[in-house]
């Protein structure tokens, strides 16, 4: 089951990469902002043709190299060769598609309304991935007794356990920990999207993803720190990022095809590659990314850096926190 | 509806201008009144996608003409402003310049006197409103 998962994690990221030309606004093709119906022109359709092959190509060939090389670090390889060869035919689709820019920049303006605007309600709910954390604590302290002594944390691709921990604060809480880390980075970066960002309906879609997100991140940790007393199967706990990945997907090519509301309009020479935008003249911390759904970083912003940063440092204190 | 105020990007004007002069125009026509609260400038500039600064100068400029009243740390407020007695005829004769200029590149783009006629009777009309 867990060869069959690695199989499908690997699938799954090349439909995506397939997919990436839909995961963007009408408006703009392979990081271009283009006219409405460009798309439907013999130049767009031969660009993405010609990405989805390469990424068809590069699917194919890592499937193949996955099967050969049979081990975890086969996988790994695979799957930075795959997002490579995406990033290449990305590039060179954003460089066919260049010449047909259409100047995105128009008038931007400022309602002067008095009325304050609000958090939505459904704010209150980024406190639930964290009750979600507590509650498995508690539930393993009431059972302490029950967690075997020594129990597995890591598997190999074949399903076997190849790391274990012994019952401590740290081998049985320590998945908790780092869980409640990761969920208050993410929660942060709901607020910073809402504080630090332009008032469009991307706001609120954004917001709910994030908090959406750090639902299923505690659910997953939480699964994680029970499974030395529930035994939950280890497949159950590898498919559930798969899936809430399928979910967000789906979500985003909904999102992407509404034609409510106009793109965020961002001066095309901050735009690095299509990608990476930064301008220092542009308070906002996020802007509408160019290049999939939802927000990137505007990386003249300070701010970006230090969110960046509390992300390393969620990430580097995985020794400290996880047995 | 509320008023909006809109810059453009692309325009060789600073957008600090535009911003002031935008507002102006507001103020001037009475669709901004006494007492309304302007948004804080770090609102403003997010939305319109400029610097801070640009934003504090145009609210500096518009308090420097009486227009507004200026809160620290907040947006500001519009004052009940009375217009100046008389203008000076060095700033008169500015004004008559800068006219003509905008009027030389209408006709240049093809707008008919009659139609700049029509334009100017337009805007006074909202000003006696």
């Amino acid at each position: 089951m867990t060869t069959i998962l690695i199989y499908a994690q690997f699938a799954v990221l090349g439909v995506i990469f397939l997919l990436l030309p839909n995961i963007t606004r009408r408006g703009l093709l392979f990081a271009v902002p283009v006219a409405a119906d460009f798309r439907d022109t013999q130049q767009a359709r031969r660009a993405i043709g010609k990405f989805r092959l390469a990424v068809a190509i590069a699917l194919a060939v890592g499937l193949l190299g996955i099967a050969t090389l049979t081990t975890f670090g086969g996988s790994v390889v695979m799957t930075i060769a795959l997002c490579v060869a995406t990033s290449v035919a990305y590039y060179k689709a954003n460089r066919f598609v260049a010449p047909f820019a259409v100047k995105s920049a128009g008038m931007r303006s400022i309602e002067l309304s008095e009325t304050p605007e609000r958090l939505p309600r459904f704010v209150w709910l980024a406190v639930g991935p964290f009750v979600l954390l507590l509650a498995a604590a508690v539930y393993l302290n009431l059972h302490w007794a029950q967690i075997p002594l020594r129990f597995p944390v890591h598997f190999g691709p074949d399903g076997t356990a190849d790391r274990w921990a012994e019952r401590s604060i740290k081998g049985v809480y320590g998945p908790l920990f780092f869980g409640a880390e990761l969920c208050f980075w993410f929660v942060l970066c709901a607020f910073a999207s809402w504080f630090g960002a332009r008032r469009t309906s991307l706001r609120f879609i954004m917001l709910e993803i994030m908090i959406a997100v750090a639902f299923g991140m505690s659910s997953l940790f939480a699964a994680i720190a029970l499974q030395p007393l529930l035994a939950i199967p280890i497949w159950v706990l590898a498919a559930f990022p798969l899936c809430l990945t399928i979910l967000l997907v789906a979500f985003a090519i909904k999102k992407s095809g509404d034609p409510s509301g106009p793109a965020e309009k961002t001066p095309d020479e901050c735009w690095k590659g299509g990608v990476v935008y930064y301008n220092p003249n542009d308070p906002v911390v996020f802007v509408e990314r160019r290049m999939g759904f939802g927000y990137t970083m505007n990386f003249a912003n300070p701010w970006s850096w230090a969110l960046l940063g509390g992300l390393v440092v969620v990430l580097a204190s995985t020794p400290l926190v996880l047995a | 509806m509320a008023p909006r105020i809109q810059i453009d990007p692309n325009s060789s004007v600073p957008a600090v201008r535009q911003i002031a002069d935008s507002l102006r125009t507001l103020l001037v026509e009475g669709q901004l009144l006494a007492g309304a609260e302007l948004p804080s400038v770090r609102r403003v500039a997010m939305e319109l996608g400029v610097h801070f600064n640009t934003v504090a100068e145009a609210y500096r400029q518009l308090a420097a003409e009486g227009w507004l009243d200026q809160k620290h740390g907040r947006g500001a407020v519009v004052l009940a402003r009375t217009a100046p007695a008389e203008v000076e005829s060095g700033r008169m004769q500015d004004f008559r310049q800068r006219l003509r200029s905008l009027v030389a590149q209408m006709r240049s783009e093809g707008v008919s006197p009659g139609r700049i006629a029509i334009e100017l009777k337009v805007i006074l009309g909202g000003l006696e409103k």
